[in-house]
Protein backbone atom coordinates (compact mmCIF):
# COMPACT_ATOMS: atom_id res chain seq x y z
CA UNK A 1 0.00 0.00 0.00
CA UNK A 2 1.08 3.61 -1.00
CA UNK A 3 1.08 6.61 1.78
CA UNK A 4 -2.23 7.18 0.51
CA UNK A 5 -4.13 3.88 0.85
CA UNK A 6 -2.56 3.90 4.42
CA UNK A 7 -4.15 6.89 5.45
CA UNK A 8 -7.31 5.70 3.56
CA UNK A 9 -7.41 2.71 5.65
CA UNK A 10 -6.21 4.12 8.61
CA UNK A 11 -9.02 6.56 8.60
CA UNK A 12 -11.42 4.16 7.80
CA UNK A 13 -10.82 1.93 10.44
CA UNK A 14 -10.39 5.02 13.00
CA UNK A 15 -13.42 6.41 12.18
CA UNK A 16 -15.52 2.97 12.40
CA UNK A 17 -13.83 2.50 16.12
CA UNK A 18 -14.91 5.95 16.66
CA UNK A 19 -18.67 5.21 15.82
CA UNK A 20 -18.76 1.78 17.42
CA UNK A 21 -16.42 1.70 20.26
CA UNK A 22 -14.99 -1.55 21.52
CA UNK A 23 -15.63 -5.00 19.86
CA UNK A 24 -19.30 -6.47 21.37
CA UNK A 25 -21.06 -9.60 21.26
CA UNK A 26 -23.82 -9.90 18.64
CA UNK A 27 -27.36 -9.57 20.28
CA UNK A 28 -29.64 -12.60 20.34
CA UNK A 29 -30.92 -13.15 16.46
CA UNK A 30 -34.73 -14.17 16.58
CA UNK A 31 -35.34 -16.29 13.17
CA UNK A 32 -38.14 -14.68 10.89
CA UNK A 33 -41.14 -17.23 11.71
CA UNK A 34 -43.84 -16.31 9.26
CA UNK A 35 -44.21 -15.01 6.28
CA UNK A 36 -46.39 -11.76 6.17
CA UNK A 37 -49.98 -12.61 4.85
CA UNK A 38 -51.01 -8.97 3.77
CA UNK A 39 -49.63 -7.49 0.88
CA UNK A 40 -50.41 -3.91 1.74
CA UNK A 41 -47.83 -4.62 4.58
CA UNK A 42 -45.61 -6.23 2.75
CA UNK A 43 -43.76 -2.53 2.63
CA UNK A 44 -40.82 -1.95 4.38
CA UNK A 45 -40.45 -0.82 7.45
CA UNK A 46 -38.82 1.88 6.15
CA UNK A 47 -41.35 3.22 3.76
CA UNK A 48 -43.12 3.67 7.03
CA UNK A 49 -40.72 5.87 8.42
CA UNK A 50 -41.09 8.32 5.42
CA UNK A 51 -44.27 9.51 6.14
CA UNK A 52 -45.06 12.47 7.43
CA UNK A 53 -47.48 13.70 9.70
CA UNK A 54 -49.33 16.53 11.41
CA UNK A 55 -50.54 17.18 14.59
CA UNK A 56 -50.57 20.96 16.42
CA UNK A 57 -50.24 22.44 19.77
CA UNK A 58 -47.54 23.68 22.62
CA UNK A 59 -45.03 21.76 24.42
CA UNK A 60 -43.99 18.56 26.45
CA UNK A 61 -42.51 16.46 24.47
CA UNK A 62 -43.07 13.33 27.71
CA UNK A 63 -46.47 13.42 29.77
CA UNK A 64 -44.29 10.64 31.65
CA UNK A 65 -46.37 9.61 34.66
CA UNK A 66 -45.00 7.26 36.63
CA UNK A 67 -45.66 6.61 39.74
CA UNK A 68 -42.90 4.67 41.44
CA UNK A 69 -40.96 6.43 44.58
CA UNK A 70 -37.33 4.92 43.82
CA UNK A 71 -34.54 7.33 43.29
CA UNK A 72 -31.42 7.16 41.92
CA UNK A 73 -29.22 5.23 44.45
CA UNK A 74 -25.76 3.64 44.29
CA UNK A 75 -23.39 3.60 41.64
CA UNK A 76 -22.17 0.84 39.75
CA UNK A 77 -19.79 -0.02 37.05
CA UNK A 78 -20.80 -2.53 34.72
CA UNK A 79 -18.07 -4.94 33.65
CA UNK A 80 -19.73 -5.96 30.38
CA UNK A 81 -17.87 -4.15 27.99
CA UNK A 82 -14.44 -3.79 27.86
CA UNK A 83 -14.80 -0.12 28.76
CA UNK A 84 -16.61 -0.12 32.19
CA UNK A 85 -19.38 2.54 31.92
CA UNK A 86 -20.60 4.15 34.93
CA UNK A 87 -24.21 3.49 35.43
CA UNK A 88 -26.86 4.58 37.94
CA UNK A 89 -29.62 2.22 39.95
CA UNK A 90 -32.98 3.08 38.86
CA UNK A 91 -35.52 0.95 39.89
CA UNK A 92 -34.22 -2.21 38.42
CA UNK A 93 -32.31 -1.23 35.55
CA UNK A 94 -29.09 0.50 35.25
CA UNK A 95 -28.76 3.85 33.44
CA UNK A 96 -25.73 4.92 32.18
CA UNK A 97 -26.00 8.52 31.37
CA UNK A 98 -22.48 11.03 29.83
CA UNK A 99 -20.19 12.64 31.52
CA UNK A 100 -21.84 15.53 32.39
CA UNK A 101 -25.34 14.44 32.96
CA UNK A 102 -27.17 13.21 35.36
CA UNK A 103 -30.43 10.91 36.63
CA UNK A 104 -32.63 12.51 39.19
CA UNK A 105 -36.59 12.05 40.73
CA UNK A 106 -38.62 14.11 38.68
CA UNK A 107 -39.67 17.13 40.63
CA UNK A 108 -42.99 18.25 38.82
CA UNK A 109 -46.09 15.87 40.87
CA UNK A 110 -47.19 15.23 36.77
CA UNK A 111 -43.69 13.30 36.94
CA UNK A 112 -43.76 11.54 40.00
CA UNK A 113 -43.71 7.79 38.28
CA UNK A 114 -40.69 8.69 36.46
CA UNK A 115 -37.11 10.47 36.35
CA UNK A 116 -35.59 12.93 34.75
CA UNK A 117 -32.33 12.89 32.71
CA UNK A 118 -30.58 16.60 33.07
CA UNK A 119 -26.58 18.51 32.50
CA UNK A 120 -25.51 18.09 35.89
CA UNK A 121 -26.53 21.02 38.13
CA UNK A 122 -29.66 22.17 35.69
CA UNK A 123 -32.45 23.66 37.45
CA UNK A 124 -34.76 22.28 39.80
CA UNK A 125 -37.48 21.77 37.09
CA UNK A 126 -35.30 21.00 34.21
CA UNK A 127 -36.04 17.64 32.76
CA UNK A 128 -34.27 17.66 29.43
CA UNK A 129 -34.88 13.44 28.88
CA UNK A 130 -37.45 12.01 30.56
CA UNK A 131 -37.53 8.22 32.09
CA UNK A 132 -40.71 6.20 33.32
CA UNK A 133 -41.31 2.59 33.85
CA UNK A 134 -44.77 1.23 33.77
CA UNK A 135 -45.04 -1.91 35.77
CA UNK A 136 -48.62 -3.02 34.41
CA UNK A 137 -50.47 -2.06 37.16
CA UNK A 138 -53.82 -2.27 37.17
CA UNK A 139 -53.91 1.68 37.94
CA UNK A 140 -51.51 2.02 35.05
CA UNK A 141 -53.42 -0.11 32.24
CA UNK A 142 -56.65 1.89 33.29
CA UNK A 143 -54.87 4.34 31.44
CA UNK A 144 -54.58 2.98 28.11
CA UNK A 145 -50.81 3.96 27.71
CA UNK A 146 -50.11 3.54 24.10
CA UNK A 147 -46.13 3.08 23.03
CA UNK A 148 -47.47 4.14 19.65
CA UNK A 149 -47.47 7.49 20.88
CA UNK A 150 -45.71 10.51 21.94
CA UNK A 151 -45.45 10.48 26.02
CA UNK A 152 -46.93 6.92 25.84
CA UNK A 153 -49.58 7.89 28.73
CA UNK A 154 -51.69 10.94 28.41
CA UNK A 155 -52.59 13.41 25.29
CA UNK A 156 -49.68 13.38 22.79
CA UNK A 157 -47.68 16.95 23.44
CA UNK A 158 -48.77 19.05 20.60
CA UNK A 159 -47.30 22.12 18.69
CA UNK A 160 -49.24 24.91 17.69
CA UNK A 161 -48.30 27.06 14.46
CA UNK A 162 -50.36 30.03 15.00
CA UNK A 163 -54.21 28.60 14.86
CA UNK A 164 -53.75 25.82 13.16
CA UNK A 165 -51.29 22.47 13.83
CA UNK A 166 -48.01 22.22 12.61
CA UNK A 167 -47.36 19.39 9.88
CA UNK A 168 -45.41 16.50 12.03
CA UNK A 169 -43.49 13.74 10.15
CA UNK A 170 -42.47 10.12 11.83
CA UNK A 171 -39.41 8.28 11.57
CA UNK A 172 -40.05 4.52 13.09
CA UNK A 173 -37.31 2.33 13.86
CA UNK A 174 -36.28 -0.55 16.02
CA UNK A 175 -33.12 -0.05 17.89
CA UNK A 176 -31.46 -1.56 20.91
CA UNK A 177 -32.53 -0.19 24.66
CA UNK A 178 -30.49 -0.72 27.10
CA UNK A 179 -30.24 -4.49 26.24
CA UNK A 180 -33.83 -4.71 25.24
CA UNK A 181 -35.73 -4.48 21.64
CA UNK A 182 -37.31 -1.32 21.87
CA UNK A 183 -39.12 0.80 19.51
CA UNK A 184 -37.22 4.10 18.53
CA UNK A 185 -39.40 7.20 16.84
CA UNK A 186 -38.81 11.11 16.18
CA UNK A 187 -41.17 13.60 15.41
CA UNK A 188 -40.87 16.55 13.85
CA UNK A 189 -42.75 19.16 13.13
CA UNK A 190 -41.69 22.97 11.87
CA UNK A 191 -43.65 26.34 11.76
CA UNK A 192 -43.44 27.76 9.11
CA UNK A 193 -45.39 31.12 10.15
CA UNK A 194 -42.74 31.20 13.52
CA UNK A 195 -39.53 29.52 12.10
CA UNK A 196 -39.74 27.19 14.90
CA UNK A 197 -39.55 23.57 14.89
CA UNK A 198 -39.97 20.80 17.47
CA UNK A 199 -38.84 17.48 17.97
CA UNK A 200 -39.28 14.73 19.95
CA UNK A 201 -37.67 11.16 20.41
CA UNK A 202 -38.90 8.32 22.36
CA UNK A 203 -37.49 5.03 23.13
CA UNK A 204 -40.03 2.46 24.79
CA UNK A 205 -38.98 -1.23 25.78
CA UNK A 206 -42.60 -2.28 25.72
CA UNK A 207 -42.20 -5.55 27.30
CA UNK A 208 -42.77 -5.79 31.13
CA UNK A 209 -41.93 -3.85 32.95
CA UNK A 210 -42.15 -0.97 30.45
CA UNK A 211 -39.07 1.44 29.82
CA UNK A 212 -39.94 4.61 28.04
CA UNK A 213 -37.29 7.58 27.80
CA UNK A 214 -38.29 10.74 25.83
CA UNK A 215 -37.26 14.01 25.28
CA UNK A 216 -38.71 17.04 23.25
CA UNK A 217 -36.82 20.01 22.26
CA UNK A 218 -37.33 23.50 20.08
CA UNK A 219 -35.11 24.45 17.44
CA UNK A 220 -32.77 22.00 18.23
CA UNK A 221 -32.70 18.35 20.19
CA UNK A 222 -29.19 17.01 18.36
CA UNK A 223 -28.05 17.06 21.67
CA UNK A 224 -30.64 15.82 23.23
CA UNK A 225 -30.68 12.61 20.78
CA UNK A 226 -27.17 11.60 21.63
CA UNK A 227 -27.82 11.78 25.19
CA UNK A 228 -30.57 9.06 24.53
CA UNK A 229 -28.61 7.01 22.36
CA UNK A 230 -26.05 6.70 24.81
CA UNK A 231 -28.61 6.01 27.46
CA UNK A 232 -29.83 3.41 25.30
CA UNK A 233 -26.60 2.11 24.26
CA UNK A 234 -25.08 1.68 28.05
CA UNK A 235 -28.12 1.02 29.82
CA UNK A 236 -29.40 -2.68 31.18
CA UNK A 237 -32.78 -3.17 31.58
CA UNK A 238 -33.74 -5.84 33.58
CA UNK A 239 -34.52 -8.92 32.67
CA UNK A 240 -38.17 -8.91 31.61
CA UNK A 241 -40.28 -10.25 33.83
CA UNK A 242 -43.42 -12.21 31.83
CA UNK A 243 -43.51 -13.55 28.78
CA UNK A 244 -45.47 -11.20 27.16
CA UNK A 245 -45.59 -7.57 26.22
CA UNK A 246 -47.09 -4.93 28.59
CA UNK A 247 -49.34 -3.40 25.41
CA UNK A 248 -49.70 -4.01 21.93
CA UNK A 249 -51.47 -4.09 18.60
CA UNK A 250 -52.08 -5.51 15.73
CA UNK A 251 -54.84 -7.40 14.21
CA UNK A 252 -56.59 -10.77 15.03
CA UNK A 253 -55.81 -13.70 13.16
CA UNK A 254 -57.01 -16.82 15.06
CA UNK A 255 -58.92 -17.13 18.50
CA UNK A 256 -58.53 -20.51 19.98
CA UNK A 257 -60.62 -21.82 23.19
CA UNK A 258 -59.20 -22.92 26.42
CA UNK A 259 -60.44 -23.93 29.74
CA UNK A 260 -60.39 -20.57 31.03
CA UNK A 261 -60.78 -18.04 27.85
CA UNK A 262 -59.03 -17.93 24.82
CA UNK A 263 -55.79 -17.76 23.32
CA UNK A 264 -55.32 -14.74 20.53
CA UNK A 265 -52.62 -14.89 17.73
CA UNK A 266 -52.24 -11.27 17.39
CA UNK A 267 -50.46 -10.09 13.85
CA UNK A 268 -48.34 -6.47 15.22
CA UNK A 269 -48.96 -3.56 13.68
CA UNK A 270 -47.17 -0.47 14.56
CA UNK A 271 -49.02 2.91 13.90
CA UNK A 272 -47.23 5.71 11.76
CA UNK A 273 -49.43 8.65 12.12
CA UNK A 274 -48.46 10.70 8.76
CA UNK A 275 -49.66 13.56 7.31
CA UNK A 276 -53.03 13.64 8.67
CA UNK A 277 -53.46 10.10 7.32
CA UNK A 278 -52.67 7.34 9.59
CA UNK A 279 -50.81 4.18 8.85
CA UNK A 280 -49.91 0.27 9.43
CA UNK A 281 -46.37 -0.68 9.31
CA UNK A 282 -46.09 -4.37 10.15
CA UNK A 283 -42.23 -4.68 10.10
CA UNK A 284 -42.82 -8.20 11.59
CA UNK A 285 -43.25 -11.03 10.40
CA UNK A 286 -43.73 -13.07 13.44
CA UNK A 287 -47.14 -13.33 15.31
CA UNK A 288 -47.82 -13.04 18.76
CA UNK A 289 -49.80 -15.48 21.39
CA UNK A 290 -52.20 -13.85 24.09
CA UNK A 291 -54.06 -15.24 26.41
CA UNK A 292 -57.52 -13.42 27.59
CA UNK A 293 -59.51 -14.51 30.29
CA UNK A 294 -63.06 -15.59 29.58
CA UNK A 295 -64.86 -11.91 31.12
CA UNK A 296 -62.59 -10.07 29.13
CA UNK A 297 -62.79 -11.82 26.21
CA UNK A 298 -66.52 -11.56 26.08
CA UNK A 299 -66.51 -8.29 27.26
CA UNK A 300 -64.49 -6.87 24.15
CA UNK A 301 -66.92 -7.59 20.97
CA UNK A 302 -63.91 -8.39 19.09
CA UNK A 303 -63.58 -10.58 16.44
CA UNK A 304 -60.80 -12.43 13.75
CA UNK A 305 -59.69 -9.80 11.43
CA UNK A 306 -59.94 -6.86 13.75
CA UNK A 307 -57.45 -4.50 14.79
CA UNK A 308 -57.44 -4.63 18.51
CA UNK A 309 -55.37 -3.09 21.22
CA UNK A 310 -54.14 -4.62 24.48
CA UNK A 311 -52.61 -4.47 27.57
CA UNK A 312 -51.18 -7.27 30.36
CA UNK A 313 -49.50 -8.04 33.11
CA UNK A 314 -46.97 -9.64 31.26
CA UNK A 315 -49.00 -12.88 31.02
CA UNK A 316 -52.54 -12.75 30.56
CA UNK A 317 -54.10 -9.89 29.08
CA UNK A 318 -55.98 -7.26 31.22
CA UNK A 319 -57.97 -5.01 28.71
CA UNK A 320 -58.76 -5.43 25.22
CA UNK A 321 -60.46 -3.23 23.17
CA UNK A 322 -61.19 -2.56 19.52
CA UNK A 323 -58.25 0.01 18.21
CA UNK A 324 -59.51 3.04 16.56
CA UNK A 325 -56.93 5.05 16.57
CA UNK A 326 -56.97 9.22 15.81
CA UNK A 327 -54.49 11.03 14.23
CA UNK A 328 -52.93 12.86 17.05
CA UNK B 1 -36.49 -7.65 13.34
CA UNK B 2 -37.79 -7.50 17.07
CA UNK B 3 -35.66 -9.42 19.14
CA UNK B 4 -37.34 -10.49 22.42
CA UNK B 5 -39.04 -13.05 24.71
CA UNK B 6 -42.38 -12.93 24.06
CA UNK B 7 -44.31 -16.15 22.97
CA UNK B 8 -43.69 -16.09 19.10
CA UNK B 9 -45.66 -19.33 17.11
CA UNK B 10 -42.40 -21.03 16.68
CA UNK B 11 -41.75 -22.23 13.48
CA UNK B 12 -38.12 -23.00 12.87
CA UNK B 13 -37.04 -22.51 9.52
CA UNK B 14 -33.74 -24.44 9.56
CA UNK B 15 -33.18 -28.04 10.48
CA UNK B 16 -31.07 -28.31 13.11
CA UNK B 17 -27.45 -28.74 11.09
CA UNK B 18 -28.08 -25.56 8.64
CA UNK B 19 -29.49 -23.83 12.61
CA UNK B 20 -25.91 -24.75 14.18
CA UNK B 21 -23.88 -23.13 11.01
CA UNK B 22 -26.20 -20.21 11.00
CA UNK B 23 -25.62 -19.70 14.63
CA UNK B 24 -22.12 -19.57 14.59
CA UNK B 25 -21.85 -17.63 11.54
CA UNK B 26 -24.40 -14.83 12.57
CA UNK B 27 -22.06 -14.94 16.06
CA UNK B 28 -18.32 -14.33 14.10
CA UNK B 29 -19.65 -12.07 11.29
CA UNK B 30 -21.99 -9.84 13.00
CA UNK B 31 -19.19 -7.51 14.04
CA UNK B 32 -17.58 -7.57 10.77
CA UNK B 33 -20.59 -6.68 8.99
CA UNK B 34 -21.39 -4.00 11.51
CA UNK B 35 -18.21 -2.15 11.18
CA UNK B 36 -18.71 -2.57 6.94
CA UNK B 37 -22.36 -1.27 7.25
CA UNK B 38 -20.74 1.55 9.47
CA UNK B 39 -18.15 2.26 6.65
CA UNK B 40 -21.22 2.83 3.98
CA UNK B 41 -23.65 4.28 6.06
CA UNK B 42 -24.04 7.58 7.96
CA UNK B 43 -25.00 6.37 11.64
CA UNK B 44 -24.53 3.52 13.57
CA UNK B 45 -28.53 2.75 13.65
CA UNK B 46 -28.75 2.63 10.30
CA UNK B 47 -25.91 0.43 9.86
CA UNK B 48 -27.40 -2.38 12.77
CA UNK B 49 -30.59 -2.25 10.50
CA UNK B 50 -28.98 -3.30 7.70
CA UNK B 51 -26.93 -5.54 9.09
CA UNK B 52 -30.08 -7.57 10.45
CA UNK B 53 -31.76 -7.07 7.58
CA UNK B 54 -28.81 -8.66 5.51
CA UNK B 55 -29.10 -11.83 8.74
CA UNK B 56 -32.76 -12.09 8.38
CA UNK B 57 -32.61 -12.58 4.21
CA UNK B 58 -29.88 -15.05 4.42
CA UNK B 59 -31.93 -16.80 7.01
CA UNK B 60 -34.56 -16.79 4.55
CA UNK B 61 -32.46 -18.33 1.77
CA UNK B 62 -30.08 -20.44 3.85
CA UNK B 63 -31.21 -23.80 1.64
CA UNK B 64 -30.26 -22.30 -1.37
CA UNK B 65 -26.59 -21.29 -0.66
CA UNK B 66 -23.55 -23.49 -1.62
CA UNK B 67 -21.72 -23.36 1.27
CA UNK B 68 -20.68 -21.12 4.13
CA UNK B 69 -18.33 -18.78 2.33
CA UNK B 70 -21.19 -18.50 -0.24
CA UNK B 71 -23.12 -17.37 2.64
CA UNK B 72 -20.29 -14.48 3.34
CA UNK B 73 -20.53 -13.22 0.40
CA UNK B 74 -23.97 -13.12 0.40
CA UNK B 75 -24.23 -11.27 3.57
CA UNK B 76 -21.47 -8.87 2.23
CA UNK B 77 -23.38 -8.23 -0.61
CA UNK B 78 -26.58 -7.32 1.23
CA UNK B 79 -24.75 -5.15 3.13
CA UNK B 80 -24.00 -3.46 0.26
CA UNK B 81 -27.42 -3.50 -0.87
CA UNK B 82 -28.88 -2.44 1.93
CA UNK B 83 -26.33 0.68 2.87
CA UNK B 84 -27.59 1.98 -1.09
CA UNK B 85 -30.70 1.82 0.25
CA UNK B 86 -30.60 3.09 3.66
CA UNK B 87 -28.84 6.26 2.17
CA UNK B 88 -31.11 6.69 -0.31
CA UNK B 89 -34.25 6.75 1.79
CA UNK B 90 -32.31 8.92 3.53
CA UNK B 91 -31.47 11.13 1.31
CA UNK B 92 -35.36 11.38 -0.07
CA UNK B 93 -36.51 11.41 3.47
CA UNK B 94 -34.04 14.85 4.31
CA UNK B 95 -35.73 16.37 1.29
CA UNK B 96 -38.96 15.95 2.78
CA UNK B 97 -37.35 17.39 5.95
CA UNK B 98 -35.35 20.18 5.10
CA UNK B 99 -37.05 22.45 7.39
CA UNK B 100 -35.91 20.45 10.17
CA UNK B 101 -33.43 18.80 9.69
CA UNK B 102 -30.39 19.52 11.98
CA UNK B 103 -26.71 19.38 11.55
CA UNK B 104 -24.71 16.96 13.36
CA UNK B 105 -23.93 17.76 17.03
CA UNK B 106 -21.35 16.40 18.49
CA UNK B 107 -21.65 13.38 20.87
CA UNK B 108 -22.34 13.99 24.34
CA UNK B 109 -20.21 10.88 25.52
CA UNK B 110 -17.46 11.38 22.59
CA UNK B 111 -14.63 11.01 25.12
CA UNK B 112 -12.00 10.60 22.20
CA UNK B 113 -12.82 12.76 19.25
CA UNK B 114 -11.83 11.37 15.37
CA UNK B 115 -7.88 12.61 14.79
CA UNK B 116 -8.32 15.30 12.64
CA UNK B 117 -6.51 14.18 9.98
CA UNK B 118 -8.47 11.06 9.71
CA UNK B 119 -12.06 13.58 9.22
CA UNK B 120 -10.22 15.19 6.87
CA UNK B 121 -10.18 11.83 4.69
CA UNK B 122 -13.37 10.54 6.02
CA UNK B 123 -15.29 13.59 4.78
CA UNK B 124 -13.36 13.52 1.66
CA UNK B 125 -14.25 9.52 1.40
CA UNK B 126 -17.87 10.91 1.84
CA UNK B 127 -18.03 13.18 -1.35
CA UNK B 128 -16.90 10.39 -3.97
CA UNK B 129 -19.41 8.94 -6.12
CA UNK B 130 -21.22 5.92 -4.76
CA UNK B 131 -19.38 3.53 -6.33
CA UNK B 132 -16.04 4.93 -6.10
CA UNK B 133 -16.61 4.73 -2.46
CA UNK B 134 -18.36 1.45 -2.13
CA UNK B 135 -15.13 0.07 -3.38
CA UNK B 136 -12.68 1.92 -1.80
CA UNK B 137 -14.86 0.71 1.90
CA UNK B 138 -15.04 -2.85 1.22
CA UNK B 139 -10.96 -2.62 -0.07
CA UNK B 140 -9.63 -0.71 2.98
CA UNK B 141 -12.18 -0.89 5.43
CA UNK B 142 -12.59 -4.59 4.64
CA UNK B 143 -9.26 -5.42 3.17
CA UNK B 144 -11.16 -7.43 0.57
CA UNK B 145 -9.20 -8.56 -2.65
CA UNK B 146 -11.22 -7.26 -6.21
CA UNK B 147 -12.70 -10.26 -6.79
CA UNK B 148 -14.61 -10.27 -3.79
CA UNK B 149 -14.78 -6.40 -3.98
CA UNK B 150 -16.98 -7.11 -7.41
CA UNK B 151 -19.33 -9.69 -5.88
CA UNK B 152 -20.38 -7.59 -3.29
CA UNK B 153 -21.18 -4.14 -5.12
CA UNK B 154 -22.18 -6.20 -8.66
CA UNK B 155 -19.12 -4.70 -10.65
CA UNK B 156 -16.61 -6.77 -13.00
CA UNK B 157 -13.25 -6.55 -11.48
CA UNK B 158 -12.16 -4.41 -14.17
CA UNK B 159 -14.70 -1.88 -13.21
CA UNK B 160 -13.53 -2.72 -9.42
CA UNK B 161 -10.15 -1.51 -11.02
CA UNK B 162 -11.40 1.08 -12.64
CA UNK B 163 -13.65 2.93 -9.84
CA UNK B 164 -10.36 2.40 -7.36
CA UNK B 165 -8.18 4.15 -9.30
CA UNK B 166 -10.68 7.27 -9.90
CA UNK B 167 -11.63 7.27 -6.59
CA UNK B 168 -8.23 7.45 -5.25
CA UNK B 169 -6.92 9.66 -7.70
CA UNK B 170 -10.35 12.01 -6.95
CA UNK B 171 -9.24 11.60 -3.30
CA UNK B 172 -5.41 12.69 -3.60
CA UNK B 173 -6.97 15.66 -5.59
CA UNK B 174 -8.70 16.65 -2.95
CA UNK B 175 -6.81 16.02 0.00
CA UNK B 176 -3.81 17.78 -1.80
CA UNK B 177 -6.23 21.25 -1.74
CA UNK B 178 -6.96 20.39 1.80
CA UNK B 179 -3.16 20.39 2.61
Amino acid sequence: MNDLEDRIANALNAHVDHELGARRPAPPFTPPIRERRRSPWVLPLTAAACVAAIVGGTVAASRLLAKHDDAPGTHHTTVASPTPVPTVRVSDARIAVPRGWAVRKAAAPQRGWGWCIVPTGAAAHACTVSLLRISGAPAEVAQSFDVDSPGVIGDPPQFVCGDVSAPRTETYAVRSFGGQPAQWRRWDAHCARTGHSLRIEQWSDASVPTWVMSGSSVDGGGAMSTVMAYVAKHSELRVTTGPARAMDRGVIRAVHPTATGVRIELDRTVLVRSLGTIRDANPDPATYEYVVPRAIWSGAHVKVGQRIRLWTDGRTVQKLEPDVPTSS
Amino acid sequence: MVVGVEPRLTRPVLEPPGQAMFDVLYREQWWPMLRLATGLVDTVGAAEDVVQDAFVALYRNWSSLRDSAAAVGYLRTSVVNGSRSALRRRITARRHLHAVVEPPVEGADASSVLAAEHQIVVQALAGLGRRQREVLVLRYLAGLPDPDIAEATGLSEAGVRSAASRGLAALRTILKEES
